[in-house]
């Protein structure tokens, strides 16, 4: 897609898995996005000016569990861009800033089950002044972003479980480098441009137990107004870029050394509008460890 | 728990108080004239011959009919809506600005270069189908540089006739004649003919000619723009009847130099396209390719011998060739681009982005009409003069497009990502040869025609000029030497477009 939105697994914001306090968990996942074809509005195109358009990431994130039931998630990705196709420079760089608070104020535990409310606020921001509008080599878009999220978690004793997110993302303006441009059939004289909000979802359905966890899910995000990218234009920060996404994701946690797990994680595009219908996937180290024990209850 | 979300609410509010809608359009209050320029009708006209074009006299303000008119205005003032107050203000008392802008946005709407067909052609827009895609027209820099001559040539040429009856008939605006309510800033030009009418009507003339699917969208401006003068009580209906049928009939004028301009040659045929390539590869031993994939035809390879305004011809001011590739002064440019890639400083980024004004944007012509709109207000132009301005920067912005494009295809000069082994650009790279920069060309053109009309501001449009020719070598996209020799020859452009102004009895 021309904006991945970044790969999610470990103890995520959108996941129903909990840090206890004191423990903190670093992973650094690498991710692979590449597609050949992209959805100029909802015409599937090729374009062989960019043939092969490729975004990779490094993305170390950190999640603490900070109080009972309160978990605090940073990230920082690395993102560089190029394709095979085109005489047009990828670009790299540090992205955005990610900063999310993990609350779970509910729970309700039976026999063989138990069911979790979460909620979730998240805050990002660009990390450098990298340029949102040389899309799809752009590393992000460049907004400042708040995000709420509900989270309903229903987990078996036996370890099956299902998770269902549901988030919403107010986005900044962005500021361009050109105070001119045309977007949903209008000509603006500002370098200013409005980012539409985002409504997000992601259904996970999977198992877990004290050495494995995995799950295939569906996530979908949509735009919440925006613009088309027209016939043969340039595509625009603040297009109408909808997605839905399958895939699946695994971690699997040695027995030899305690907290050390690895990763991985694969997806694809299934629907899309104005975003590369992008095949993922990547994988990485997770560790996990105490720094302060927590008090007795 | 509370303070996280004491705090995640009021940063919730903060962004949302600067995600606030961004408003398009430009905005401006109207002004009063600083000059009315009575002498205008003795002005030379750029294009026609004004003694073909007679304005009949008005009827007299006693008469029953001029006197209808007038109760038509007042009755008008005491019922206006809010959205017919709204279009008095934003056609303002100097409209030749807000045709300038509705040119910009189809420009930008229209700025869409053809999709290749499955087989790897590529389909080109035509004029006599203009509805089927590829959209007629694509309005790349030199059809916006052209498509801007003519708009501005039949709004200053109407507007010169204009003049001249309007101080031969002296027939004064209806707020002087009677008690008219205006809502915009009163002065003593004669309303008759309304120059707002022959603005409307000539440049909608001309955009239809231009933009033939925005017919409809630019007949409602059009009829909106001249209501918005009864609304205004600034004319009456006799004043904008005589006004429309004086632009029409000159802009129609204006509009025949169009069918027989060459412009409809500027496209040639792939034989012609092979016949430019052979001549640049045997006298120079270079030429270019296209750079896209599939090969796209370049972008009108035969514009340079479309007639021209200002200079001779489009031949008449080709520079001399660029560097043999290869040799010691192409390698020092070549290493300066590579050397720039490598270590591009955020000023050269936003300079390139600045001035990139590429695919789905106004182009350099619109923009720098857009620089000259800014000098407009802030002089207080009253339209006439505003014409002129604009006539002489887009008659030299159309003749440097034209002069440049000949200089193009007659060396016929591979662009870096061409030439130089393994280079990427940051911009894209447009899809023409790359010797002389056009953005350079336009510009310097464009702003010497506008230092001398505006010449407090000469310094600051020499340096804009500048940065839109250094904004192709930061973006990767031309050498140096396409850049440096691009702004010489816009100078020697512009100054004969100041040449013409200076004998057209307006200095």
């Amino acid at each position: 897609m021309f904006f991945a939105v970044p790969c999610i697994h470990a103890q995520t914001p959108d996941d129903g898995f909990w840090m206890e306090p004191g423990q903190i968990c670093i992973a650094v996942p690498y991710s692979f996005d590449s597609w050949d074809e992209y959805w100029e509005g909802e015409l599937l195109r090729d374009n062989q000016n960019i043939g092969t358009f490729k975004r990779q990431s490094v993305m170390p994130m950190f999640a603490l569990g900070l109080i009972p039931n309160l978990n605090v998630i940073v990230s920082l990705p690395y993102v560089w861009t190029s394709s095979t196709g085109g005489s047009v420079t990828g670009q790299e760089g540090v992205q955005d800033f990610s900063l999310w608070l993990k609350w779970r104020p509910g729970q309700f535990s039976w026999e063989k089950s138990r069911l979790d409310l979460s909620v979730v606020g998240g805050f990002s921001t660009p990390a450098s002044n990298y340029y949102p509008d040389y899309l799809p080599f752009s590393i992000g878009l460049a907004s400042t972003n708040l995000t709420g999220q509900g989270i309903v978690h229903f987990e078996m004793k036996k370890g099956w479980f299902a998770t269902l997110t549901g988030g919403y993302t107010t986005r900044s303006n962005i500021e361009l480098e050109r105070d001119h441009y045309y977007s949903g059939g209008q000509a603006y004289y500002t370098n200013e441009m409005d980012m539409p909000d985002l409504a997000t979802g992601r259904l996970a359905l999977g198992f877990v137990n004290a050495r494995i966890k995995t799950d295939a899910f569906v996530t979908v995000m949509n735009t919440l107004g925006g613009d088309d990218i027209r016939r043969q234009d340039m595509p625009l920060p603040n297009n109408n870029m909808d997605q839905t996404r399958v895939g699946a994701e695994a971690q699997y946690y040695f027995a030899k050394i305690k907290g050390l797990s690895v990763i991985g994680f694969g997806s694809y595009a299934v629907a899309g509008r104005n975003v590369g219908q992008s095949t993922n996937f990547g994988g990485g180290i997770a560790y996990q460890f105490g720094i302060w024990k927590p008090r007795a209850q | 728990m509370k303070n996280y979300l004491i705090f995640i609410l009021s940063a919730a509010f903060l962004l949302q108080s600067c995600s606030e809608d961004v408003e398009s359009g430009i905005e401006y209050e109207t002004y009063a004239f600083a000059t009315l320029d009575e002498q205008g009708g003795a002005w030379n006209t750029v294009y026609i011959d004004e003694t073909q074009f007679v304005v009949p006299a008005p009827d007299e303000i006693n008469s029953d009919r001029y006197l209808s008119e007038i109760q038509e205005l007042q009755n008008m003032s005491s019922n206006l809506t809010a959205e017919q107050r709204e279009a008095v203000a934003y056609w303002g008392s100097n409209a030749v600005l807000r045709w300038n802008e509705i040119a910009r946005e189809l420009v930008a709407k229209y700025n869409l270069p053809p999709a290749p067909n499955e087989d790897g052609t590529y389909p080109a827009p035509s004029a006599a189908n203009p509805g089927v895609y590829p959209f007629f027209p694509f309005t790349n820099p030199p059809y916006t540089s052209r498509a801007y001559a003519y708009l501005s040539v039949a709004q200053y040429d109407a507007l010169i006739v204009a003049w001249k009856a309007k101080y031969q008939y002296n027939r004064m605006a209806p707020y002087h004649t009677n008690d008219v309510a205006c809502l915009l800033p009163e002065n003593d030009l004669p309303s008759y003919p309304s120059e707002d009418a022959v603005i409307s009507a000539a440049s909608e003339k001309v955009l239809t000619a231009m933009f033939p699917l925005e017919a409809e969208y630019i007949k409602a401006k059009a009829e909106e723009h001249r209501n918005s003068r009864l609304w205004a009580g600034a004319n009456t209906r006799s004043d904008l009847d005589a006004g429309k049928v004086l632009g029409e009939a000159v802009a129609t004028s204006v509009l025949d130099r169009s069918k027989s301009d060459g412009m409809k040659n500027a496209g040639g045929n792939p034989v012609k396209w092979d016949s430019l390539e052979t001549a640049a590869q045997t006298q120079f031993g270079w030429h270019w390719e296209s750079q896209e994939t599939p090969q796209r035809p370049g972008m009108l390879p035969f514009y340079g011998n479309v007639r021209t305004w200002c200079i001779p011809s489009g031949a008449s001011v080709r520079p001399g060739p660029p560097p043999a590739i290869g040799s010691a002064e192409f390698e020092t440019a070549a290493a300066e681009l590579k050397d720039i890639a490598e270590n591009l400083s955020e000023d050269q980024r936003r300079i390139a982005n600045a001035w990139g004004d590429g695919v789905g944007t106004y182009t350099p012509p619109g923009h720098w009409n857009r620089i000259a709109g800014e000098s407009i207000i802030a002089m207080r132009c009253n339209p006439l003069r505003s014409a002129r301005v604009l006539a002489h920067l887009n008659m030299a912005v159309a003749d440097a497009g034209i002069a440049c494009w000949e200089t193009k295809y007659y060396y016929h000069y591979p662009r870096p990502v061409q030439a130089i082994p393994g280079f990427k650009s940051l911009l894209g790279t447009p899809n023409f040869p790359s010797y002389t920069s056009g953005h350079s060309t336009f510009s310097a053109a464009a702003a010497a025609v506008l230092g001398h009309f505006f010449p407090a501001e000469a310094s600051r449009f020499d340096a804009f000029a500048l940065e839109a020719s250094n904004s192709r070598i930061y973006g990767g996209i031309h050498y140096r030497f396409d850049c440096e020799v691009g702004l010489a020859v816009g100078k020697t452009i512009g100054e004969a477009a100041n040449a013409l102004a200076a004998q057209d009895n307006a200095e």
